[in-house]
């Protein structure tokens, strides 16, 4: 087992209390383990919450955490996840000063160049969207940054597994069943894409690596 | 039950702890909380509140009632202070997995946020020191939620729960039904028994050569003591306890090795590191017991019977874990384990006790110096008590003198706070453990640095008349630690010394009959004029005050280095 830290996402389905987020979250304290992202929604199934969290910790860490999330009265089934074994869009939104979309013709070829759109349009700033892979956000980013790029607004993340079968099919509450090997216990599948309120995360901030957050 | 009454929040709490079976909490009043005071006025012929001094004495007293009783102990305190002095206990029952439902009143609902009169976050605070809690701003959700306090308090791995209810959900009046809680869907408290994971536990049992039973408090909360001594009389594999797990077999059973860890037993900790199967029962392997972890047991496969599976692999890897309540894993195991002759394996055990005995246990039983040992006054309470009463410790070196030297009969007898060491807990714990078994002997023996943690408890003790024996083992320190500043910091004793009032003025001052003992030859009789008296009794032993606890595993050290001096 790794005992470097990488990057796990830890996926969660629980109940919608109040308060739970808190008693979760507890669980990161305690152990002096900081918060990559976090993310909280409703699941595919009614009724049924989820959060998304990721965190860099070792595989042993990781699965510690999770057994201790999946003991919480109000969490239903916890699961985590390399990066591998997951895919993640996300939605960028730029904003750069209208003057420059007539002044620098560039900046029309990269929207066009990078299948970004052009969402509003005021007398002041402009906004592009572009929904990509992170290096494709990335890049549009770095195109834009010599053109006064004023802000990033706001980021929708996306996130998926990239098996094929349904996710939670099998998570019938009677039959949960306390089994070790949490991460590997169903077969991993790709969900259906739903935006989440994930709140205004920067984009481009100090630390990069905090910046995703997923959900399904 | 069907029937419909329109009655207050205030008044469906106390039907609810009724209808729980409950019929004795402990508690503080305040403004908060005051409606359901009222009704506890109402209804106090059938529901009895006991006054203790402190909230955190509330905690600690429901906790020694379950400790003894099996049953779920129930604390209720106002908002604010009342809610926050809670806390300490709530804490100690979450880590030795006592089940505890404690009622907390909030400011009401309307306002929630505004820095009202005692207002505090007391669902924030607890969060992560509850197995689980709630605000209650709804009378109407007081049935439901009250119900699913006790049934998550008291299943599988049992906890305390906090349930906080605004001001104006106690007033409101509500059509009233009350339902047991038999099920919440996300929360599976049992797992359910794999008798694949049972076959290959008793395959490797039964492959053993030096096998090693090492049991917890699993066994006691489990209620599988007759399971577990059958699974140990069928293999006689010797079997070795954690502190928390003491009494569940009796002391004087042939394969009871004694304690494990930091202060056990020579051969039960020498042995762990040569045993080739380990059998974990209901234990959590916390680091008093297992020393440096990484040096710990390596060379065993280890069978772990746990029922919650987080604590699978927490500390040590399990080659054979067995999930399930251990009193059904028990019971899969024995038929398919087969009796072992460990003649030579058993000489060992044999023979380490002779090399603790003649270096430590010989001098704490039958001290050669002026001053009393702490072992003695164990010594003296096994002897008037038959080795059948309930023991109470504090935290300290009494605790651990008391748990090495204390012998029992029977189950649940020794209640002491393992996993937080809270010292100040023994006294408002025995008020409790003797509620919890009206009909034993309870001993609560203390240091003289925790019995003034809680020493206001003399208070309860006087207004109840429970009939709680007082032992406080007086070293004029804070023993432990001036252990630790003389081993490990140079006889440095910074702040340890203690100038102690007239404890026995103080237990005369409740009018609790009181002696003190200073002399080797009046300790038999002070002790069985103790036991002969009828209700509450205090006795303070004075004794050596520089003796020291051995065995030890220092800190951070292996089993291994297990010192005997
Ligand atoms: C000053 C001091 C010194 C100490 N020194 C020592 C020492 O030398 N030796 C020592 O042993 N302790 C010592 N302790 C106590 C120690 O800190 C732990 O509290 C104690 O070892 C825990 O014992 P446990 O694992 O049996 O109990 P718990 O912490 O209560 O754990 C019980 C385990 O059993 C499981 N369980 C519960 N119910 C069931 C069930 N029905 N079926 C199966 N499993 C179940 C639980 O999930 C848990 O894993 C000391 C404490 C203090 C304050
Ligand atoms: C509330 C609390 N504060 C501090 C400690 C640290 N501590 C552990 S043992 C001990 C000394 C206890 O002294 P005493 O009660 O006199 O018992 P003795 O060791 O002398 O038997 C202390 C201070 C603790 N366990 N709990
Ligand atoms: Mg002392």
């Amino acid at each position: 087992m790794s005992q470097e830290p990488i990057r796990y996402t830890i996926s969660i389905y629980s109940e919608n209390n109040v308060g739970l987020l808190n008693r979760i979250s507890a669980i990161f304290l305690k152990r002096h383990i900081n918060i990559e992202s976090l993310t909280t929604s409703l699941s595919e199934i009614p009724d049924v919450f989820r959060f998304v969290i990721v965190v860099m910790v070792t595989e042993p860490q990781v699965q510690k955490l999770v057994q201790q999330i999946e003991k919480q009265v109000d969490v239903i089934k916890a699961f985590y996840h390399t990066d591998e074994e997951t895919i993640f869009l996300e939605t960028a939104l730029y904003k750069v000063k209208t003057s420059f979309l007539f002044e620098e013709r560039q900046i029309q070829n990269f929207i066009k160049e990078s299948h970004a759109n052009i969402v509003t349009v005021s007398p002041e700033f402009f906004v592009i969207e572009k929904t990509g892979f992170r290096h494709e956000t990335d890049a549009l980013r770095e195109a834009l940054q010599p053109f006064g790029l004023a802000t990033i607004c706001a980021l929708w993340p996306y996130f998926g597994l990239k098996s094929p079968h349904g996710y939670l099919t099998n998570l019938k509450f009677v039959q949960r069943k306390p089994n070790l090997d949490y991460g590997k216990l169903f077969q991993p599948t790709i969900v259906k894409r739903a935006i989440t309120a994930t709140g205004q995360v920067p984009l481009y901030g100090r630390r990069r690596i905090c910046r995703r957050s997923y959900s399904s | 039950m069907s029937e419909k009454l329109h009655i207050s929040g205030a008044e469906a709490v106390i039907r609810c702890l009724l209808a729980e079976g409950v019929d004795l909490i402990y508690g503080y009043p305040g403004g908060a909380i005051m409606p359901v005071y009222d009704e506890l006025y109402k209804f106090q012929d059938q529901l009895h509140h006991v006054l203790t001094r402190h909230e955190q004495g509330a905690t600690h007293a429901a906790q020694g009632y379950a400790r003894t009783s099996g049953k779920v102990g129930v604390a209720i305190a106002t908002s604010g202070p009342g809610a926050t002095n809670l806390i300490t206990g709530i804490a100690d029952a979450q880590i030795d997995s006592t089940p505890l439902v404690c009622i907390t009143g909030q400011v009401a609902s309307h306002l929630l946020g505004s820095d009202a009169f005692q207002e505090t976050d007391i669902i924030g605070i607890s969060t992560p020191v509850t197995k689980w809690n709630y605000q209650i701003t709804n009378a109407e959700e007081i049935p439901e939620i009250m119900a699913k306090a006790f049934y998550i308090a008291r299943s599988g791995r049992p906890g305390p729960v906090l349930i906080d209810i605004t001001k104006d959900a106690q007033f409101a009046k509500f059509d009233y039904s009350y339902k047991k809680c038999t099920g919440v869907r996300s929360y599976k408290p049992v797992p359910t028994l794999d008798h694949d994971q049972v076959k290959a536990a008793a395959e490797a049992i039964n492959g053993a050569k030096k096998p090693l039973i090492v049991w917890g408090q699993g066994v006691i909360l489990g209620q599988a003591e007759a399971a577990f001594k059958a699974f140990v009389e069928k293999t006689q594999i010797p079997a070795a306890w954690t502190i928390l797990g003491l009494s569940a077999l009796e002391t004087a059973h042939p394969l009871n090795k004694g304690m494990l860890g930091m202060h056990g037993n020579y051969a039960p900790n020498l042995l762990t590191q040569e045993c080739d199967v380990l059998i974990a029962v209901g234990m959590r392997f916390d680091d008093r017991v297992t020393g440096r972890l990484d040096a710990y047991a390596t060379q065993a496969k280890v069978v772990h019977l746990e029922i919650d599976p987080a604590e699978i692999n927490k500390n040590v890897y399990a080659d054979y874990p067995v999930l399930a309540d251990c009193k059904a894993s028990l019971e899969a195991l024995t038929p398919l384990v087969q009796p072992k002759k460990l003649d030579e394996w058993m000489a060992r055990f044999d023979e380490l006790y002779k090399q603790e005995y003649e270096v430590v246990i010989e001098k704490d039983l039958r001290p050669q110096k002026e001053g009393l040992s702490m072992g003695e006054v164990i010594v003296a309470i096994n002897k008037a008590s038959k080795s059948d009463a309930v023991i109470v410790t504090d935290v300290g070196q009494h605790q651990m003198v008391a748990c090495r030297y204390a012998e029992f009969v029977r189950s649940k007898s020794n209640v002491t706070s393992g996993g937080l060491g809270t010292m100040g807990f023994a006294l408002p714990a025995a008020i409790g453990a003797k509620m919890g078994a009206p009909d034993r002997h309870v001993v609560a023996v203390i240091g003289d640095g925790g019995y003034q943690m809680t020493i206001q408890e003399l208070g309860t003790i006087f207004q109840t008349k429970v009939g709680v024996k007082i032992v406080i083992l007086n070293n004029d320190f804070l023993g432990m630690v001036r252990q630790w500043q003389q081993l490990f910091f140079e006889k440095r004793y910074a702040s340890t010394e203690m100038t102690n009032p007239d404890f026995v003025a103080i237990a005369k001052g409740y009018y609790i009959p009181a002696k003190k003992v200073t002399a080797r030859e009046e300790l038999e009789s002070a002790v069985a004029e103790m036991f002969a008296t009828d209700g509450p009794y205090f006795l303070e032993v004075v004794v050596e005050k520089e003796n020291n606890v051995f065995p030890m595993i220092p800190t951070g050290a292996s089993l291994t280095e297990i010192r005997l001096s």
